[in-house]
């Protein structure tokens, strides 16, 4: 058994945040190794030590026997090592079959280009993974599951040693993925080795043959081909380092009248007939697999797409469909987007001008000009009201960590005191303190304050912690509706895996 | 006084460093010309100077704000004249004066000032509603608002106004010229809006990220609109300050001040990718544009010269801010060194 | 049909062609070959100019001191010449000093754009205006009409003559095979070499360029040094055309709009959207035919700017309206898979 790549007591780290902090790694040939661990727990830094693009501060890299100081990308791709990143890194501008060879003409070195060579080429590593296309479409027009393709089929068009696929399932639907590990199956036949980073526990222990877990920086746990199988929750106490309670949320209904009534909501091509209520101080979860048009939904219930028929009902009134986002503000509607970092967040303002861009508009007087001092005192509330650690008020939103962000994206929108709340994926890139912090004030939200919570995301685990009830949404329609305590974690992703058959069926 | 507490300017670098350069230069031309640059006549003069490229910076800060970049001020600027100076003239051909003529005159400033706010509006409602990028936007408008003038004027000049609209372009009010101080209200106005309104909140998020504003529940189109209609009217103030002071109107009238206007909201800490301005730097890197081009003046160097200076001035100011940057980078890796080899 | 309506260069030369058609119904003067002639003349240095521009364009930079820089580095060495009387200075050298200062200059920006990571915009702008400064207060002002031997013939080297039914004659100038061999050129290093695939790529997607193991750097800068060699000869040849030296040619600088828009209609829109060195040929003609032939048309001569501009301005918003903002995702980013 040859080792591929091993990394010894490396050290990295950025700006005072240590990365990488005496990480030990080995690959075989041949192998599937998974890398869990939590976000921001150094996954992606190791894969751009591997591929090149950070030198190590201290340790040791060794590639194919050879001890590298530091590797360049370029000698990296020459060393056999492909890296598929989660973006895919494809040139939209360029057609599949250029895609596909683009790396092989940049390290051929070649000065020109034989096009029909390039052309068969591509054609014929698109049949190796039997993956039928146009190879002339351009790449701005392919879907993500095309586009993870393409990007597969450019790392072994050359002799691809060590594959490294970053969340490569994320966008994919369960018959995807499986199409997916497939491929990568018969990578492995070829004596190619994968190193397959995922949080997706049950893909992980589906297709690995050992597994590498980190936690801040370094490797925790590392198992070799036949070594004993982790169970999901002992993984998870390694990324975590904690174990977790089953506790659920209590939610007592104070016999009212439901804030939201949504019916027959519809937008095509995207859901259809969507029906359900929302009680004061409830927290509905809606899960469902990527594609089944939860974030869709979501948005159109913000009035960021607006859906084609159906109605909501706010407080028993007639709210019509919401079309543009001021009809949701109308009702006092709040969303947390998916995208903290492009949506959610200016990040070079200011911490505290985050905060208040909500609420501005309220503390413009009569002749137009703001109230100074009223502005000012609502950024100390505001931001003193959650702790965030090591904040200051005028430095830009980038300063903070992941979980910091959504904290102040949260107050962004609490200040306007909304009666419900929309919570598009709320934790991702959230590290697991973060996470319990948001869980518990949007739960004391829902207790204390009456508000209704919609909680949209793909972590059934933060859904059974987070919701008294959950919506499982199967391709654009609601197919259960069910109270978290009359299911477990492994009934509902029994259903969740199950369903996808029955939508290919019907 | 509460306000300037609150800004406290004194502790802003950007300020600080801005009232250095200026004082610099100031210091610099008395200096070298103190028989010339120290005297009245050349204050006066300067005070007539300042309010074209003031009310263009103006314009051309705002639109930045928004991350965009109005490459048709000029063109606004010159057809607005236009408009008002053909207005205007309607008065002296008809050899009125007194009251009547000021009919005329209100006439042609409501003419510019609502050309001014089309040509903004049509700016800004291109800019929201098609991604363009605004460059491109602008300077496809600059083209047509120019060729307009040009058919309107058939490429001639417009002159003669009545006396009492010129008299507002060269004369003062204690001590300052009447245009100075239509500048100095614009500004104060612009530094309320940028700093007291939520429009001024509301520009720099649209700024700094489209997205999440619109996200947030701001409505971006409206905030692009406002910005390019304030740009706009703007403009039309600088047309009217242009045929107060000169008595002619022309459609390819200094044309240059587009990047002048570039180069004065850049040294004045407006981040040309969007999101943040300070109207007070603004002002002091146009007292330093100004001091450098009267100075200039004063030692012989020509107009040429100027137009090198400023392309030179733009690149430096630029690349120190790049370099600044990549300082403050290096050392905090430094110090996380330092801080690594405690550790173990 | 359909399909070829797709392709961008086709549907510019069908808008192009019926242009000229709709034209020539009003004049017929229009379509003929002497006609035909003095449009190649008039397009052929805008058409030298725009190809330095795209290339810039095609690697995701911008420049707006092309004009300048192809003015400037003929303007030195016109000047160097006649100052010194070195009027019998063969052509080859000429084109040879004119093409290393454009180039030394274009790497001026590629160091500020490049090394610097500045915005190519406002840094190109203020190019433009060191240069201009540069040349008008250290060099000359002086315009200069009595251009080196080799120049001016190369400037009354026409390959055929035609003549207008009035009995105006029109020549087809020399400059079109510059011109020709400059596109011809640049078709074959974008479509068939490596570093065109690298330039595409680039423009495409910088990160994703430096994850495939381009060396972005050293690939701006070969572009910046081919921009510089297109402006160089492009300077020369815009002198030997106009038969004098201006230092700011008044169609050279101050009309970069119409280069850049020439680019962008040349450009796919949507999902290509990768400067297309037909397009842009195409893209100039077409805007030199209509501004050009406004005239024979009828049309006021003042019209020109605000007629040019307004079909600048359509041009612009019909090609790149949607293509840069993403499409609203419907449907969920893979319904179809499902």
């Amino acid at each position: 058994m040859k080792n591929i790549v091993t990394i010894q007591d490396m050290y990295k780290s950025f700006f005072g945040v240590v990365a990488m902090d005496g990480m030990n790694f080995s690959i075989n040939e041949g192998e599937i190794r998974c890398l869990v661990g939590e976000n921001g727990c150094g996954k992606s830094t190791l894969i751009k030590m591997i591929s090149g693009f950070y030198a190590p501060d201290e340790g040791s890299l060794t590639i194919n026997g050879t001890p590298y100081k530091r590797i360049t990308p370029a000698e990296s791709i020459a060393n056999g090592i492909q890296v598929i990143y989660q973006d895919f890194s494809l040139f939209p501008n360029m057609t599949i079959a250029e895609n596909i060879m683009m790396y092989d003409t940049v390290a051929k070195k070649r000065p020109f280009i034989h096009w029909k060579a390039m052309r068969k080429r591509a054609v014929e590593t698109l049949e190796r993974i039997h993956f039928q296309i146009d190879p002339d479409l351009y790449v701005s027009e392919l879907n993500v599951a095309q586009k993870q393709m393409v990007a597969i089929c450019r790392a072994i068009v050359q002799e691809a040693r060590l594959l490294i696929m970053d969340e490569p399932t994320t966008a994919l639907t369960t018959k995807e993925v499986s199409k997916l590990f497939d491929v990568v199956a018969a990578l492995k036949a070829h004596g190619v080795s994968v190193l397959f980073v995922s949080h997706k526990l049950d893909e992980v222990l589906e297709i690995c043959d050992s597994i590498t877990i980190m936690r801040n920086g370094k490797n925790v746990y590392d198992s070799q081909k036949g070594d004993k199988v982790l169970s999901k929750e002992e993984i998870i106490f390694y990324m975590t380092g904690k174990r977790f309670s089953n506790a659920t949320y209590d939610f007592r209904d104070p016999g009212e009248a439901p804030l939201m009534e949504v019916e027959h909501y519809t937008m095509r091509g995207a859901f259809q007939d969507v029906s359900f209520s929302l009680r004061k101080g409830e927290i509905l979860g809606i899960t469902g697999l990527l594609g089944c048009g939860r974030g869709e939904l979501a948005e159109s219930l913000f009035g960021l797409i607006p859906a084609d028929s159906g109605s909501i009902r706010i407080n028993g009134r007639e709210a019509g469909i919401f079309r543009k986002v001021d009809d949701a503000l109308a009702h006092n509607i709040a969303y947390v987007p998916e995208d903290r970092l492009t949506e959610g967040l200016h990040l070079d303002q200011s911490i505290a001008d985050n905060a208040v861009s909500r609420i501005i508009g309220r503390f413009a007087g009569r002749t137009g000009l703001l109230d100074i001092k009223g502005l000012s005192r609502q950024k100390e509330e505001s931001l003193s009201s959650m702790s965030v650690a090591g904040m200051k008020p005028q430095n830009p939103a980038k300063s903070l960590s992941g979980g910091n962000q959504q904290k102040i994206v949260l107050i962004k929108w609490l200040a306007s005191n909304p009666d419900i709340l929309i919570l598009n994926c709320p934790t991702v890139g959230v590290d697991i303190g973060a996470k319990n912090d948001i869980h518990g004030i949007v739960r004391s939200l829902a207790s204390e304050k009456g508000v209704g919570v919609i909680v949209i995301s793909d972590d059934i685990y933060e859904i059974m912690q987070l919701c008294n009830r959950v919506l499982v949404m199967k391709d654009g329609k609601i197919s259960m509706e069910t109270d978290v305590r009359n299911t477990t974690m492994e009934q509902l992703e029994t259903y969740l895996a199950s369903e996808e058959e029955g939508g290919a069926a019907s | 006084m509460r306000e300037r507490k609150r800004f406290s300017p004194w502790k802003d670098k950007d300020f600080m460093r801005m009232l250095a350069v200026t004082a610099f230069i100031f210091a610099a031309m008395s200096i070298l010309r103190p028989q010339l640059f120290l005297r009245e006549t050349n204050f006066t003069s300067m005070g007539y100077q300042i309010p074209e490229l003031g009310f263009y910076s103006l314009a051309m800060m705002m639109v930045m704000i928004t991350g965009g970049r109005d490459l048709s001020i000029v063109s606004i600027g010159n057809l607005c004249c236009i408009v008002a100076a053909y207005i205007m003239h309607g008065a002296v051909e008809q050899g009125i004066s007194g009251p009547g003529a000021w009919v005329y005159i209100l006439g042609g400033i409501a003419a510019a000032l609502a050309v001014g706010a089309a040509c903004g509006l049509i700016n800004g409602l291109v800019v929201a509603n098609f991604s363009v990028p605004p460059m491109l936007v602008t300077m496809a408008t600059s083209s047509i608002f120019m060729g307009i003038g040009i058919i309107l004027t058939e490429g001639k000049t417009v002159s003669k106004t009545p006396a009492e609209f010129t008299y507002f372009g060269n004369h003062t009010l204690l001590g300052l010229p009447y245009m100075l101080w239509l500048l100095i209200l614009t500004i104060l106005a612009t530094a309320l809006i940028l700093n007291r309104t939520q429009f001024g909140f509301d520009v720099r998020m649209v700024g700094s990220n489209a997205k999440a504003s619109h996200y947030t529940g701001i409505n971006v189109n409206r905030v692009l609109v406002k910005a390019y209609l304030y740009s706009g009217v703007v403009c039309a103030l600088c047309g009217l300050e242009i045929l107060a002071r000169t008595d002619t109107a022309k459609s390819d009238y200094a044309l240059t001040y587009t990047f002048q206007a570039i180069l004065c909201a850049v040294l004045g800490a407006t981040n040309p990718n969007g999101g943040f301005a300070k109207v007070s730097c603004m002002v002091l890197s146009l007292a330093a544009l100004q001091f450098l081009s009267s100075g200039f003046n004063m030692l012989r160097l020509g107009g040429y010269f100027k137009e090198f200076t400023w392309g030179l001035l733009l690149i430096v100011v630029l690349s120190l801010e790049y370099l600044s940057q990549e300082l403050k980078r290096k050392q905090s890796l430094r110090e996380l060194a330092r801080r690594h080899q405690k550790k173990p | 049909m359909k399909r070829l309506l797709k392709h961008n260069e086709a549907l510019l030369f069908l808008l192009f062609v019926a242009a000229v058609l709709l034209f020539s119904l009003v004049n017929p003067q229009i379509l003929t070959l002497a006609n035909f002639y003095s449009l190649i003349r008039s397009s052929a240095i805008p058409a030298i100019f725009a190809l330095s521009i795209m290339l810039v364009m095609c690697c995701g930079g911008f420049d707006m001191s092309f004009g300048m820089i192809g003015a400037f580095s003929s303007y030195v060495v016109m000047f160097y010449l006649t100052e010194n009387g070195k009027l019998d200075t063969p052509v080859l050298f000429i084109f040879l000093a004119a093409v290393c200062i454009a180039v030394l200059l274009q790497l001026f920006n590629w160091v500020l754009i490049d090394k610097l990571n500045l915005q190519p915009f406002i840094t190109t702008l203020g190019t433009q205006s060191l240069l201009k400064g540069l040349l008008l207060a250290f060099i000359s002002t002086s315009y200069i009409y009595v251009l080196p031997h080799q120049v001016t013939k190369l400037g009354m080297t026409y390959l055929h003559t035609a003549t207008y039914a009035d009995g105006i004659e029109a020549q087809l100038h020399v400059v079109v095979v510059f011109m020709a061999v400059m596109y011809a050129a640049m078709h074959l290093i974008l479509q068939y070499t490596n570093f065109g695939r690298q330039v595409y790529a680039i423009g495409g997607d910088v990160d994703a360029a430096r994850r495939a193991g381009i060396n972005v750097s050293q690939v701006r800068f070969l572009v910046f040094v081919i921009a510089g060699v297109i402006c160089g000869v492009g300077g020369v040849m815009h002198d030997a055309a106009a038969r004098c030296s201006l230092p700011i040619p008044a169609d050279l600088v101050g009309k970069e709009l119409n280069s850049i828009a020439a680019v962008v209609l040349g450009m796919g829109s949507q999902k290509k959207a990768r400067g297309s060195v037909l397009g842009t040929l195409l893209g100039v003609f077409l805007l030199q035919f209509i501004t050009g032939n406004l005239i024979m048309l009828g049309v006021p001569s003042y019209f020109q700017q605000a007629v040019s501009g307004l079909f600048i301005f359509i041009g612009l918003i019909v090609q790149m309206a949607g293509s840069g903002r993403k499409p609203r995702r419907k449907g969920g980013a893979n319904h179809e898979g499902a």
